[in-house]
């Protein structure tokens, strides 16, 4: 059997997968983690992912999925359309029922001291219609129980751009706008662990390049980041550790100084056997 | 709680801010009053001594809709209001699932409290009821019955150990109860026969008071109404064991929010319903997916004939492709008023040749609405991108709504003009009419759209929509009315039809304009 970080390859049947040039431990190639649950020893689980399965009728969205995002670190959930990520998402968020278990510091993410510490900013943002930007923020702090000062609400929306925005109703928002506040909602409850899915789209240069900012902060402070994307390029200096994911089941996972040199986007076309162009096809078909 | 408390007040304040300040919040003050103030005094005109039981009556009938109906939506975890926003925001948060719940069916006390404020007022002075009486109706109502289905809905919604099956069998119960007043009706049906006494017999029933929860809240109506009997005591006594039996397992009861997938999806179909409702479209069911089978079509022309080929592709792969249920209404109306015209000696009296488009006429003003595949064009960018003359896109456009309309005017005019006895000329010439009006309505929403677009608002739009309907119709009658007096019943058709045409052809003209560009005044 050719196993790869706990994928039986060949009982899945990718085609083409006996040629495909693998990162992993059979090919001794940098990066990949044997299992997906232990990154390092000594590491703190975060947020841990525990043979999450779910399943719509009889199709099977996640199948068993498992990883570990460690203490202050930044994990990307990879992974091509229809992989499986945004039920994943869904499902450490708790929207959705499903097999397994997710842990929030140690704690089952469904109590309430789990989710105190939780943040998560859904791909797509829908604010309340009738609740003005700063009445969200207002509602969120009573939500979590959190104190914010004056200074730290202000400061935050001076980074995203909102302070001239803060009267403005929710149906009153552009999409980007929507985002940014949403980030902001995520932001104000100081979490210990935050989900970030697709969070960069719909936001403007300025805007991206303050969150870039903001997740490295959040990571050397301590908080640790799970980002589902596919906007590659964006996420490529914040990484630490990225989990590959396609037909609901994590295909490798892969630790950024293990790979040295290795690009994000070589690495996901690497693993989910997707040729971005036909140059790229020779990666897959070594022996052909 | 705080939190969602906060939430819910200043959603309201916003909300009646903003409300404020549009000129149509007073318009459809002014007209709820006015409705409100007219029903009452012709209630009041019907009523002059005291009537508690007819004021029980309504609440019973009205009940008999209700309740069953929030049981099996409960069951299937539909029925309370959970909006995208709520997913966003609330579901996260370290809220309980349960104290979600309870926030979320407590939006609905406010328009429990106006239902109820309005009800006592009715029965105070238009029922003349004691003001007691009354009074206690409204304790009822807000404190016990409001909480009764509060505790259902939270039971249902989460319960995590009822499972699949669990849900299936209290939807098929709720069902059950439906077959019991079946059973109920028909059994009285024997007793007292067909009539409005049958309703009475019903709703007086004994049986009825016995059928668990719906029964039993039937049973306290009719004590604070009627006064008591032995059977009313009987379901008065379930009535409130089973309350403090909801109440307590309401309160025990565990959640961890395994019904957050099932809100999320009703949240996602509500969204899409209200972006409809938006639009002017009826939405039938909420979360009811169209199922699109496979179909071919065969291209011909290009341009703006694209739009129409499409239309017909999609119509294809529906399961009954043009056809709907509207034009079953149609061949309903068609067949029974050609039955009443037959077998009811006086019939429609002078107004029988005009009966089958004045009906037609009728349903295309009250229950046909912008439906159908053409309204989506005018907010598809691919309409104004298409290289074609503006006439030629609206035609195609509205094309297929317009065969059906005619399928519609067939069945109505077809069936009903034979029993009626009218010729085939006048069918045919009637076929014609009702097709031209039916345009009329679609030409006037895409000539709306053209003149005030998005100033008025909906409400706005619907007002100049029905003065146009309205002068198209004042028109035809008019016309219809001078053939009458220059010639008889066939020139009244062909001046009808020709008043149409040449109404229909200004408001398409204008409608034109509606297609250089997709952004409205």
């Amino acid at each position: 059997m050719f196993k790869q970080s706990g994928y039986d390859l060949h009982r899945n049947g990718i085609p083409g997968v006996r040629r495909m040039l693998v990162i992993g431990p059979q090919d001794a190639g940098p990066g990949c983690v044997k299992e997906p649950g232990k990154i390092r020893k000594g590491d703190k689980k975060m947020l841990e992912v525990i043979k999450v399965s779910k399943k719509y009728g009889k199709t099977l969205a996640a199948d068993e999925v498992g990883f570990t995002v460690p203490d202050g670190k930044v994990g990307i959930l990879l992974g091509p359309n229809g992989a499986g990520k945004s039920t994943v998402i869904k499902s450490i968020a708790g929207l959705l029922r499903f097999q397994g278990e997710v842990r929030i510091q140690g704690m089952n993410s469904k109590t309430m001291e789990a989710k105190k510490v939780f943040a998560y900013v859904p791909e797509l943002p829908f604010m309340y219609d009738s609740l003005t930007v700063r009445e969200h923020i207002d509602f969120i702090t009573r939500a979590y129980g959190v104190q914010a000062t004056e200074e730290e609400i202000g400061e935050l929306f001076e980074r995203f751009e909102l302070t001239d925005k803060q009267q403005k109703l929710g149906n009153e928002l552009s999409k980007g706008m929507m985002q940014k506040v949403s980030i902001c909602c995520a932001l104000i409850i100081k979490p210990k662990v935050i989900l970030l899915d697709e969070p960069m789209v719909g936001l403007d240069p300025a805007a991206i390049k303050e969150l870039k900012k903001v997740i490295l902060e959040l990571r050397d402070g301590g908080c640790t980041i799970l980002i589902s994307t596919h906007m590659l390029d964006m996420v490529k200096d914040l990484w630490d550790v990225t989990f590959v994911m396609n037909k609901g089941k994590i295909l490798g996972t892969y630790v950024k100084e293990n790979l040295e040199d290795k690009d994000l986007e070589e690495l996901f076309f690497q693993v989910t056997g997707q040729a971005e162009h036909s140059g790229e096809e020779s990666l897959h078909t070594e022996e052909e | 709680m705080r939190a969602l408390l906060f939430l819910w007040k200043r959603l309201w304040i916003n909300y009646l801010k903003k409300a404020l300040r549009k000129p149509t919040f007073y318009i459809y003050v002014v007209f709820i009053a006015f409705y409100v103030i007219m029903i009452s005094i012709s209630l009041q005109s019907m009523f002059v001594a005291p009537d508690s039981s007819m004021l029980a009556m309504i609440l019973i009938g009205f009940s008999l809709l209700t309740i069953p109906g929030n049981l099996n939506s409960f069951a299937k975890r539909k029925g309370l209001l959970f909006r995208n926003s709520d997913i966003h925001f609330v579901f996260p948060s370290p809220i309980g699932p349960k104290t979600i719940l309870v926030s979320t069916f407590l939006r609905t006390l406010v328009s429990r409290l106006l239902m109820c404020l309005i009800l006592v007022a009715v029965g105070i002075f238009a029922f003349r009821i004691e003001v007691w009486r009354m009074l206690l109706y409204g304790l009822f109502s807000i404190g016990f019955q409001f909480t009764y289905e509060g505790c259902l809905a939270v039971i249902l919604f989460a319960s995590e150990k009822l499972g699949e099956r669990g849900r299936k069998w209290i939807v098929g119960l709720s069902y059950g109860v439906y077959a019991l007043l079946a059973v109920i009706v028909a059994v009285e049906y024997f007793r007292v026969g067909l009539g409005f006494q049958l309703a009475t017999a019903f709703l007086e029933s004994e049986a009825l008071r016995l059928v668990p929860i719906l029964g039993w809240y039937i049973s306290v109506i009719m004590m604070i109404f009627v006064g008591p009997s032995v059977v009313t005591v009987i379901g008065c006594i379930c009535y409130v064991v089973s309350f403090v039996l909801l109440l307590m397992t309401a309160l025990r009861m565990q959640c961890t929010g395994e019904y957050y997938e099932d809100a999320l999806k009703f949240a996602d179909d509500y969204e899409e319903a209200l972006q409809k409702q938006k639009k002017g479209k009826t939405v039938v069911a909420v979360g009811k997916k169209e199922k699109y089978g496979t179909a071919k079509i065969t291209w011909k022309g290009s341009g703006a004939r694209a739009l129409f080929y499409r239309q017909l592709l999609e119509y294809k792969k529906t399961r009954f492709f043009i056809f709907d249920l509207m034009m079953l209404l149609h061949l309903a109306a068609g067949i029974i008023i050609g039955l009443v015209s037959i077998f009811d000696a006086e019939g429609f009296g002078e107004v029988t040749p005009f009966i089958l488009p004045l009906v037609g006429c009728y349903i295309i003003f009250i229950f046909t609405s912008i439906n159908g595949k053409w309204a989506n064009e005018l907010s598809s960018p691919y309409t104004y991108l298409i290289p074609d003359n503006t006439l030629q896109k609206l035609l195609c456009v509205t094309g297929i709504q317009n065969i059906k309309n005619l399928i519609s005017a067939l069945l109505l005019m077809v069936p009903g003009g034979i029993l009626i006895g009218l010729s085939p000329v006048i069918i045919v010439l009637g076929t014609v009419a009702y097709t031209l009006f039916a345009a009329t309505k679609l030409y006037g929403h895409t000539m709306t759209e053209v003149v005030v677009g998005d100033t008025l608002g909906r409400f706005g739009q619907q007002m100049l929509e029905m003065l146009l309907i309205g002068l198209g119709l004042g028109a035809a009658c008019l016309s219809a009315l001078l053939g009458m007096m220059v010639s008889g019943l066939t020139l009244a058709y062909v001046l009808m039809c020709l008043m149409l045409f040449l109404y229909d052809s200004i408001l398409i003209t204008v409608s034109t304009l509606n297609f250089y560009h997709m952004e409205k005044e």
